[in-house]
């Protein structure tokens, strides 16, 4: 049984899961290079690679390298528009 | 396996679609009242909307032995009209009473408003004079984590709703923890590009547990698929699952929480206590 939080983690240990996972993992980390290449040899491709949205991929990139198992959560909370409550939302 | 998808826009899907659920052994669906992918012209376009998921569509799925259930809303994206939105809610209290309608929804937020913000919490109302379930649609994208928390804090705040009543849909990584530590029911839309995909819900379920999730596919007009919800089942079947559980999530945990509606009749094969603890 692997790290469980609250639940009950993986049944599987996380070489299978690499076993199982590899190749996806693989491919996609490819299609996001190939997508930045394809980004940066188009005609104004100097200047989109300093578009917010591709520095913010960029951040992406660099959150999964980094250690810990919330990596998800993470890079979701990078994409987000900040916290709020309420009574501020209202104050807009 | 019997499989239950909690939240599908069948309105938006062909009949070949119906016929490949029951191929999968869905036995019931959920139709949440939604955005027509344009704005309607007229209260009016609503009262016909909520006929065809009350009544035309009900029967459009029994041809497949699939149960249709609804739920009635101004949904959150037009719900930015408030004078729509109200002449809207002035009928929803004749559908509640029809024998699908299981409650509001998919009430929430679209894009935080504060206009979004008031007719959620008259919907809320609404739903708690009827003794009725809700429904929640979270918001998109960068919106999510705001609008969610926003939802979250006016419904503990309000002192009278019970969480056990109300569904947030739509969750991911970043909005599941604070949904669940309020108490309130939480589900997981599969929907390729802008939700999750089947690996990562079966993450959730791995680090959340069994307890208060669903699992859904959110077939409607966009580039969805109600087969996506099978692909979530065998992606917890691969990691070695045992299959009571995977039969808990798809099947019994939709059974408690719709349940709760008094028309909803599919029942749990296991008491949810039991089936939680992973006896």
């Amino acid at each position: 049984m692997g790290k469980n939080v609250a639940g009950r983690g993986s049944p599987l240990a996380a070489e299978e899961l690499l076993e199982i996972y590899f190749l996806e993992m693989r491919s996609a980390l490819l299609e996001t290079a190939a997508a930045f290449d394809r980004l940066e040899r188009a005609a104004g491709g100097e200047r989109v690679m300093e578009d917010p949205r591709v520095k913010k991929l960029l951040a992406g990139c660099e959150l999964i390298t980094a250690a810990g198992a919330d990596r998800a959560e993470r890079f979701l909370l990078l994409f987000s528009d900040g916290g709020q409550t309420v009574a501020s939302a209202a104050e807009e | 396996m019997k499989v239950i998808e909690p939240h599908i826009h069948m309105i938006a899907r062909t009949t070949q679609d119906y016929e490949r659920m029951v191929r999968m052994h869905t036995v019931a669906c959920c139709e949440p009242a939604f955005w027509a992918g344009y704005d309607r012209t007229s209260p009016e376009a609503f009262y016909d909307y909520f006929v065809h998921i009350s009544e035309f569509e009900p029967t459009r799925a029994a041809q497949y032995l699939i149960q249709h259930y609804c739920w009635v809303c101004i949904n959150p994206k037009e719900a930015d009209d408030l004078v729509l939105s109200r002449e809207v809610i002035s009928f929803i209290p004749e559908f509640l009473a029809k024998p699908t309608v299981l409650g509001l929804g998919e009430i929430g937020l679209n894009l935080n408003t504060r206009n979004e913000m008031t007719i959620f919490a008259e919907q809320v109302e609404l739903a708690l004079q009827h003794g009725q379930l809700i429904w929640i649609h979270t918001p998109h994208l960068k919106d999510k984590l705001r609008g969610t928390r926003m939802m979250v804090e006016y419904l503990v705040g309000h002192g009278g709703v019970d969480p056990e009543k109300v569904a947030f849909d739509h969750c991911e990584e970043h909005t599941l923890r604070m949904i669940r530590d309020a108490g309130f029911w939480a589900a997981m839309t599969i929907y390729p590009t802008t939700k999750n995909s089947p690996a990562r819900v079966v993450d959730a379920l791995e680090i959340y547990g069994l307890d208060h999730l669903m699992v859904d596919a959110s077939g409607d007009w966009g580039p969805s698929d109600p087969g996506t919800i099978h692909d979530a089942i065998f992606e917890m079947r691969k990691r070695g699952h045992p299959e009571e559980d995977v039969e808990t999530v798809f099947y019994n945990n939709p059974c408690y929480f719709l349940g709760q509606s008094g028309k909803f009749r599919p029942r749990p094969l296991r008491e949810r206590e039991e089936a939680w603890a992973g006896k």
